[in-house]
């Protein structure tokens, strides 16, 4: 694949991953790209509500099925 | 006399062979796969991320692209026929396109970011959206003019499938969990069958089951022999949220002779490529490896495999061979 491409399409992909991107980014070792963008999407501003928190679940299910296997 | 002997020992005969009450088990040595069809290249632009998926009868295949934005229609040999779509919250539009389901002469098309279910005609024209509360992370084809949904609940409430009609309107509903345990424990993907049984594979739980159109478990098989769960907890904004964290199943396919395939997640030899293949009983029959990794498998209705290669850039089509 060309290089340039899969990492836009992956790239792209991340960002769709984390459903609601939020400025807070847990730095853990033992976390992996999806589990962090999950973290930083419930610590994201006033993501509280039942709907901000299916986003973020979305956003993680997406991650670990299209994106962790490509990492 | 004699011919009446004879038709009694042909009718013995018959009974003797038909398959079901009395015939042996199912036994698959091997499943291979033949490619027949590869849909988008890594420069033709016909795909860019490809997700959900359908074909007609006639070999007509339905793509979601979820970084085109967009729906588009090939025809049996993969050229491109329509497209539409772009990113947006209007209608006809997409954010985040996720499932597809074929139903008749409608699409259905599932958007993770918006409520509810976009709907499409077979040349692509918009017919407009069925409501839902939240977005949904479901969606399957029964029967004709009926299809299954389901989104995600909050933790301590009942995860439930609602069986709707081709309008959207509510036919019948039941829990699959009296009550969620963790977040996305309700992630479920979904086959059914001609009779209106679902199949469900977990998505965060080795669980797999058949149900009947009402709910009730017929059978139910997990790898582990218990529906083990690994989760994390993490505390934010002052609360804790338990988080799975192995994705087991990824989604679920019936083919032609009955078997139930359902595509493993990280938990296997090959991640996100091996398939199991269950007989209608709940037996598991056999294994194959994808070639390579994918998100989802669809089967369609002349027994044709669809996965994803090239990272999301290719649609590959197989004849699945039992031996």
């Amino acid at each position: 694949m060309n290089p340039v491409r899969r990492i836009l399409s992956v790239g792209a992909l991340f960002l769709l991953g984390l459903g609601l991107v939020g400025p807070a980014v847990v730095e853990a070792e033992s976390l992996g790209p999806c589990e962090k963008a999950l973290v930083a999407c419930f610590l994201a501003p006033g993501h509280n509500l039942p709907w901000d928190i299916f986003a973020c679940l979305q956003g993680y299910d997406f991650c670990k099925r299209f994106v962790e296997p490509l990492l | 006399m004699i011919k009446a002997k004879i038709a009694g020992f042909l009718a013995g005969l018959i009974v003797l062979a038909w398959p079901g009450r009395g015939s042996a088990p199912e036994v698959i040595r091997s499943v291979a796969l033949e490619e027949v069809l590869s849909v988008g290249t890594l420069d033709d632009g016909a795909l860019v991320q490809w997700t959900g998926i359908a074909a007609d009868p006639s070999g007509r295949i339905y793509v979601l692209d979820m970084l085109d934005y967009a729906l588009k229609k090939f025809d049996s040999r993969g050229r491109l026929l329509l497209k539409t779509g772009r990113q947006g919250q209007g209608p006809g539009e997409f954010s985040a396109p996720r499932a597809l389901a074929l139903n008749g002469d409608r699409i259905y098309a599932l958007d993770q970011s918006r409520p509810g279910l976009l709907v499409f005609d077979t040349e692509l024209r918009y017919q407009g959206t069925i409501a839902a509360a939240r977005p949904l992370s479901m969606i399957a084809s029964v029967s004709p003019g009926r299809l299954a949904v389901a989104g995600f609940t909050l933790v301590g409430q009942p995860a439930r499938i609602f069986l709707i009609d081709r309008e959207g309107r509510v036919l019948s509903e039941f829990n699959y969990l009296d009550k969620v345990e963790f977040y996305l424990a309700d992630s479920i993907n979904t086959a059914a069958d001609a009779d209106g049984n679902l199949y469900l594979a977990y998505g965060y739980q080795d669980r797999i089951e058949k149900r009947d159109g009402r709910g009730r478990i017929l059978w139910t098989w997990s790898l582990s022999g218990s529906a083990a769960v690994e989760t994390d907890t993490y505390r934010a904004g002052g609360r804790e949220f338990l988080i799975p964290k192995k994705l087991f199943y990824k989604d679920a396919a019936l083919d032609r002779q009955g078997h139930l395939l359902v595509l493993c997640g990280g938990q296997t030899r090959h991640p996100s490529r091996d398939v199991y293949v269950f007989g209608l009983s709940g037996t598991r029959l056999a294994m194959f490896t994808l070639p390579e990794p994918s998100h989802c498998l669809f089967v369609d209705d002349n027994g044709f495999l669809y996965a994803r290669a090239n990272e999301g850039l290719t649609v590959k089509k197989y004849r699945i061979v039992y031996r």
